[in-house]
């Protein structure tokens, strides 16, 4: 699987460590460089999924970054909203579009979070009651 | 195509072998300029520039600052009659470059990457308009290679390079074989 050996490991360097691949906000202004890089990974993730490169596990790409919270957070309400919205599109997005697929995005994130937290919450009971 | 285009596809495809893309908005102007570049083996010197780049091989005085950022964004620009770096990707190139090697897309995904990692460099920090150069190079790389990536058949041919170019191959055998049923 060239994606997954050699495309992927290029990219999760990136992410390593809380993100020791990305150059200072010092250096990268408004972190425009590092939000290119999560757009690309999304991208490249998209259509990974998408296109069934991986029938058994669909989100190998993104799986494989191994981001830690704040990187899935970033991810998951910015750089994939932005990148799969402007697939829809054929273009980038303009303000206004970002802003609405962006609280879509982080609405549906934490909806996520919150479900998981809650069947988490549940094992740890139904554990406790055995 | 005219005896012009040729002539211009031929200078710069010679001058970017040996190491210097000045002239490469000539091949985002004129697409029968690119046709006689891509005959002359463009791909395949994109990717030695593309190495040359990473391995700081080429030479300092160009008149330009970053190799990677002029070949993505000229070669690779879409709408190429509109005069901004930020419009869109042309896929039908991408997809081409991908197709034509094995390690097309590699030596373009590392080239992109390396204009990313060229900033945590630390002259990139104690030297101020160096390293707003290289966020420039970075940023105009990424919204290329980002655009081109909006397209399904870019896509494609990046994941299924092999696949691909197998179909392609016996397409091509076929219109060896029988030219006068394939037109060719």
């Amino acid at each position: 699987m060239h994606a997954l050996n050699v495309m992927a490991p290029k990219l999760k360097a990136f992410f390593d460590n809380g993100g020791e691949g990305f150059a200072s906000s010092h250096v990268d202004r408004n972190e425009t460089i590092q939000n290119n890089v999560h757009q690309f990974t999304a991208l490249l993730s998209y259509w990974y999924r998408t296109l069934n490169v991986d029938d058994e596990n669909p989100n190998a790409f993104i799986d494989a970054m191994q981001l830690d919270d704040e990187q899935e957070f970033k991810y998951e309400t910015i750089a994939r909203p932005l990148a799969e919205g402007s697939i829809q599109y054929g273009r980038t997005l303009t303000m206004e579009e970002f802003t609405l697929a962006r609280a879509r995005a982080t609405a549906e994130y934490q909806r996520r979070k919150g479900s998981a937290k809650k069947k988490s919450v549940k094992k740890k009971g139904s554990k406790k009651k055995k | 195509m005219t005896a012009a285009d040729k002539e211009e596809g031929k200078r710069v495809i010679e001058e970017m072998k040996q190491g210097d893309v000045s002239s490469m908005q000539t091949l985002q102007r004129s697409d029968a300029a690119y046709d006689v570049a891509k005959k002359l083996g463009l791909f395949d010197t994109l990717e030695d520039l593309f190495e040359q780049d990473m391995e700081g091989e080429l030479p300092n005085d160009k008149g330009y600052f970053s190799t990677t950022q002029e070949i993505i964004t000229n070669i690779f620009k879409g709408n190429r009659e509109v005069h901004d770096r930020y419009t869109c990707a042309c896929p039908v190139r991408t997809k081409e470059y991908i197709l034509s090697s094995p390690t097309a897309w590699d030596n373009m995904m590392d080239a992109t990457l390396f204009q990313a990692k060229l900033m945590t460099k630390a002259d990139s920090i104690w030297d101020v308009e160096l390293g707003a150069w290289r966020h420039s190079a970075a940023r105009d790389v990424f919204a290329t290679i980002n655009l081109a990536l909006l397209h399904e058949k870019v896509a494609k041919a990046l994941f299924f390079k092999s696949k691909a170019t197998g179909k392609r191959s016996q397409e091509e055998a076929r219109e060896y074989a029988c030219p006068q049923r394939y037109g060719a």
